[in-house]
């Protein structure tokens, strides 16, 4: 609504303030409307009243036209009784006689009198059904300019025929919504309906309930926050109640949705819109905050649009299937046309599937969202006579075009030449069985020469490279797509086929195949289509799984698979998402239980591996003691883990830029602090494994052509390009940055600021769910010294990032770093710390083997010492455990010296006590 | 037209959807029921075309039938087309009638009903 963002100019009554009602009685100046609306070239407004003794009129007046139809028809009824008592008693043939026709008689009056009320009565049944007060159909001519603002006084000088009662055109259903807000606001006692009241009865009705229930309001809840808001909010009370100006608004809103969708009637989808149009949001009042009642329950006009779009849809659907069954009557069951002309095409049927009969027969799935490549097909036969071939990816619903084109000629609703015909799908492993190439050839030739004769058949090729590389294996033999290319070439009739891009270019494109078709490229459907596409199809998966999908399930289907799946195609993959919800949920929860957003969100993650449900809060916790749970593995570094745990809650808890990696962060500092660890960390919290890690040592990358190694040249795929794609949630983590070509660090650029990089074959790697870290010794001997100088790690950092960084990276490089994080040197207690940590894994390990490991403190003090050095770091530290510790326990392991239930004691020099165990 | 009273209503009710319908009734029997009656006629041909596939066969005269391309097959195709044509033109044109039959029913039923109605008053006599 509101496509051109045109605020609606409403004509607000000023004596009674859009009330309708003023001092109690029927506002004079506005006649009681209340509120107009300048609607094309006339004015609309709402004129059936809502006062008790109104609604009871309109109640009785009903019940009296009821009553009047069934009299009329028993009337009827009797009529054609006296009739037949009339031909029992002088029987049948009296009825050709002379006599009976020159005889007036009381019952033959009542006879013929009762055929007239008939007529009356089949006036009034369609009177009744015919469509009399329309919405007013949308016109594109120029409307009434609403820069001239009338008012009352002038509005009722207009012409009749410029005046538009909606209230005429409102459902039956939607009234009793309006009379049911109005006798609530009268069980409260409450002096005006309001917007809220309106919203209160929603569950009550059938129309509304269900949008609702597909939006996965809980009623129970619902009734109970609504009634509470009200009983809280509204003091206002007093005698009989009138409609605010809100409702007067939301009445004309709501036909305006209706003439906005080229609906006949305003049913409350349109009343529901109208309660959640956006324009209406601030008009919020602190009685009347129907938006608040929204935002709790999660509801927004877009979500309420796509929702009745929804039930739009299959209601559709069914309204199709109706008049295609209609329309498929006149289509032939055999392979014959209607004209005749055909033949019977033995060799064909045998190795194919007629499209058209099967659609005849309802066995095929609507084509939704594809008219324009239907069209395209059909201008490409129209024009030339050259075949069609639809290019797509695998799932984006090449074949359901096909369907859709079948449908198309089951209606004939396709161009001249393609009517009465029918479509026929080459079945190609029928075509290539129990035959070698040359049979296949034999084959191919002979279906070909009955198409041509049957003159009736539209012949389609699924995966029209499969036909490509079957020979009969000497040099000179044809290829079998020669073949069908020669045939095809000669333009004896319609074909249509499909494949895949990468398909297209290897076995089609540049060849003789290529040169007879006309491509039609099947991009992947958008994200809106592709709702539309599972809104449609949620039917049967529903049916046979017995559970119901929310409007969140459907939602999350399309945008979490669009953002996490990537070797798939929409609508393809949602759909297999939602199939796989909805099984699940049947399998834990049982039948007719709901399907919900979180459910779709677990199966995504199961999936791809990356949590995308809502945060747990075991989770939560988790997130938000993430510096605790690094500093388990991790010593010191304060400043750098703060950086990383900040970013991954940013990312899990959705906050972060859409198309960017989690995280792009440049660690800085000597060797052996840590760098590398604090990586691998992440990796296994945030993606729950250290392998979730892709490690590329950038001192490989000097040259200026190793670029190709990284993205892939040719065929061969590319080492950075390919693991990611491949796993595209893990920590990607480039080692020794500054020793890259400087043109490798330009392809970064891309990769951290849009979060993607092509490869070689054109694909596009998804980055965006990547932690990027860049390590770089650059400057550590800067860092060291400042360090030893005393400065802190914030002055070190900007003083390295102005001035020692400027020389290794381009400034633009930095700029799209998330953080640059400096790893200062170790100091001694940092090394004890981590010596504590090393040695406890051996202690877990003996743990295992039953035996008790302790090492006394300063103990650890000199392996520590022994172990570091200021130039690289702790990493010497490893090696000396090693030597020190684990080499000595294995000889004593093999000298069988140490046995289960033992106690090893290292002391200082590397001194081992044994403390034999009790004899069992 | 606007908002009215209760008492207002009732009179309307009364007045225009009982005793004025009775009238309008007659005037749009012969008005937008004529229309809708004349329409609903139309839709009964075409459908009769439809089912018949009249131009179809017209369309087709001249093509061979079964994809018997030489001459005999032509010529006998033709004959056979034609004498289709001419069955199937028959047994369009009973439908055209009974069409035709229905609308005249729309336009005359009401007339003979009041005659009969009239007659058996005693009022008119044949």
């Amino acid at each position: 609504m509101n496509k051109d963002n045109k605020k609606n100019n409403f004509i607000i009554c000023p004596e009674c303030n859009g009330t309708g009602i003023n001092a109690g009685k029927k506002c004079l100046k506005c006649k009681g409307v209340g509120v107009a609306l300048y609607l094309q070239d006339k004015v609309i407004y709402y004129g059936a009243s809502f006062n008790s003794a109104h609604i009871l009129f309109d109640k009785i007046v009903r019940r009296i036209e009821i009553a009047f139809n069934v009299v009329l028809g028993l009337i009827g009824l009797a009529g054609i009784l006296s009739l037949i008592y009339y031909g029992y008693q002088y029987g049948a043939l009296y009825f050709l006689s002379l006599e009976y026709w020159l005889t007036p008689s009381p019952l033959k009056l009542f006879f013929w009198f009762s055929l007239l009320v008939d007529l009356y009565l089949y006036y009034r049944l369609d009177q009744e059904s015919s469509q009399k007060n329309k919405v007013l159909p949308k016109q594109y001519k120029s409307s009434l300019s609403s820069n001239e603002i009338l008012d009352f006084d002038t509005i009722w000088q207009l012409k009749k025929s410029k005046l538009v009662d909606v209230s005429k055109s409102y459902t039956e259903e939607s009234k009793k919504a309006i009379q049911a807000a109005f006798e609530l606001t009268k069980h409260f006692g409450h002096d005006r309906a309001l917007r809220v009241h309106l919203f209160a009865i929603l569950t009550q009705f059938d129309a509304s309930a269900i949008i609702l229930a597909r939006l996965g309001v809980n009623f129970e809840e619902f009734k109970k926050k609504v009634s509470k808001y009200i009983t809280k909010n509204i003091i206002n009370r007093g005698g009989d109640p009138v409609l605010s100006l809100n409702i007067h608004k939301i009445l004309l809103i709501a036909y305006l949705e209706a003439h906005e969708n080229n609906d006949k009637k305003v049913d409350l989808m349109d009343i529901i819109l109208a309660l959640a149009d956006p324009e209406q949001m601030d008009l919020r009042s602190e009685t009347d905050d129907v938006e608040e009642l929204l935002i709790e329950f999660d509801l927004t006009y877009q979500k309420l649009k796509n929702v009745v779009q929804w039930l739009r849809i299959q209601k559709r659907l069914k309204e199709n299937m109706t008049q295609f069954k209609a329309k498929a009557r006149y289509k032939p069951k055999s392979g014959l046309d209607r004209a005749m002309t055909a033949i019977a095409t033995p060799i064909l049927d045998q190795f194919s599937e007629d499209l058209t009969l099967q659609a005849k027969y309802g066995h095929l799935f609507p084509c939704i969202g594809r008219e324009t490549e239907i069209e395209t097909i059909f201008r490409i036969f129209e024009g030339s006579r050259d075949g069609g071939l639809l290019i797509g990816s695998q799932g984006v619903g090449r074949t359901a075009i096909l369907h859709g084109v079948a449908q198309r000629m089951v209606e004939e609703d396709v161009p001249e030449s393609l009517q009465d015909k029918r479509l026929v799908v080459l079945d190609i492993a029928k075509l290539l069985a129990g035959v070698d190439a040359s049979g296949a050839e034999q084959r191919l030739l002979m279906l070909a020469s009955e198409i041509i004769r049957s003159g009736n058949i539209v012949l389609a090729v699924e995966n029209l490279h499969n036909l490509s590389g079957i020979t009969a294996g000497n040099q000179s033999s044809l290829d079998l797509s020669e073949v069908f290319a020669q045939i095809l070439g000669r333009h004896q009739f319609y074909c249509l086929a499909t494949t895949t891009p990468p398909e297209y270019s290897k076995a089609v494109e540049g060849r003789n195949l290529g040169s007879v078709f006309q491509r039609v490229d099947v991009k992947e459907l958008e994200v809106n289509d592709a709702i539309l596409v599972l809104e449609a199809k949620s039917g049967p998966i529903e049916y046979q799984n017995q559970v119901y999908f929310s409007y969140n399930a459907i939602e999350k289907a399309v945008t979490l698979s669009s953002q996490y799946i990537h070797d798939r195609m929409l609508p393809e993959k949602g759909l297999a998402i939602i199939e796989q919800a909805a099984i699940m949920v049947k399998k834990e929860k049982g039948e007719n239980k709901v399907v919900t957003g979180e459910d779709v969100a677990t199966i995504v993650s199961n999936i791809s591996n990356v949590p995308v449900n809502k945060l747990s809060e075991k989770e939560s916790e988790k997130l938000l003691h993430l510096e605790d749970k690094i500093h388990e593995r991790m010593v010191d570094q304060e400043e750098a883990v703060n950086i990383v745990a900040a970013s991954l809650r940013r990312a899990r808890a959705n906050l972060r830029e859409g198309k960017r990696p989690i995280a792009s962060l440049l660690f800085l500092g000597p060797t052996g602090v840590g760098k590398t660890e604090l990586a691998k960390t992440v990796a296994d919290i945030y993606f729950g494994n250290e392998k979730a890690m892709i490690r590329i040592d950038m001192s490989e990358y000097q040259e200026k052509n190793s670029i190709s190694r990284l993205i892939g040249q040719g065929e061969t795929p590319g080492q950075l390009t390919e693991t990611v794609r491949k796993n595209p949630f893990s920590l990607v983590l480039f080692d020794e940055v500054e020793k890259a070509h400087p043109d490798v660090l330009n392809l970064f650029l891309q990769m951290m600021d849009d979060g993607r990089l092509t490869d070689s074959l054109g694909r596009t790697i998804d980055f965006t769910n990547t932690i990027i870290i860049m390590t770089s010794n650059a400057g550590a001997q800067f860092i060291q010294d400042e360090i030893k100088k005393g400065s802190t790690i914030q002055t070190i950092k900007e003083s390295l990032i102005d001035n020692e960084l400027k020389e290794t990276y381009r400034p633009e490089f930095i700029n799209r770093l998330d953080g640059v994080v400096v790893f200062k040197p170790l100091s001694m207690t940092d090394v004890i710390k981590i010596a504590r940590i090393l040695i406890d894994k051996v202690i877990k390990n003996l743990e295992e083997k039953g035996i008790t490991f302790e090492v006394t403190d300063s103990a650890v003090s000199e392996l520590a010492e022994l172990g570091f050095d200021p130039k690289y770091g702790a990493r010497p530290l490893r090696r000396v455990i090693q030597n020190k510790i684990d080499d000595e326990l294995a000889k004593l392991l093999l000298e069988n010296k140490i046995k289960r239930r033992d106690k090893v004691v290292l002391d200082t020099g590397g001194e081992i006590k044994i403390v034999k165990a009790d004899e069992l | 037209m606007v908002k009215q009273s209760v008492l207002q209503k009732s009179i309307k009710f009364v007045a225009k959807d009982i005793l004025f319908d009775l009238v309008y009734w007659l005037y749009w029997w012969y008005t937008q029921g004529l229309k809708k009656a004349f329409i609903s006629m139309l839709d009964l041909i075409a459908t009769g075309n439809k089912e018949l596939g009249l131009m179809i066969w017209v369309k087709n005269l001249f093509k061979p039938m079964f994809g018997q391309y030489d001459w005999q097959g032509r010529l006998i195709s033709v004959f056979m087309r034609f004498f289709m044509i001419i069955i199937r033109f028959i047994i369009f044109l009973f439908w055209v009638f009974i069409a035709l039959v229905k609308f005249l029913l729309w336009i005359l039923i009401p007339i003979f009903i009041v005659g009969q109605v009239l007659f058996n008053l005693n009022l008119v006599s044949f």
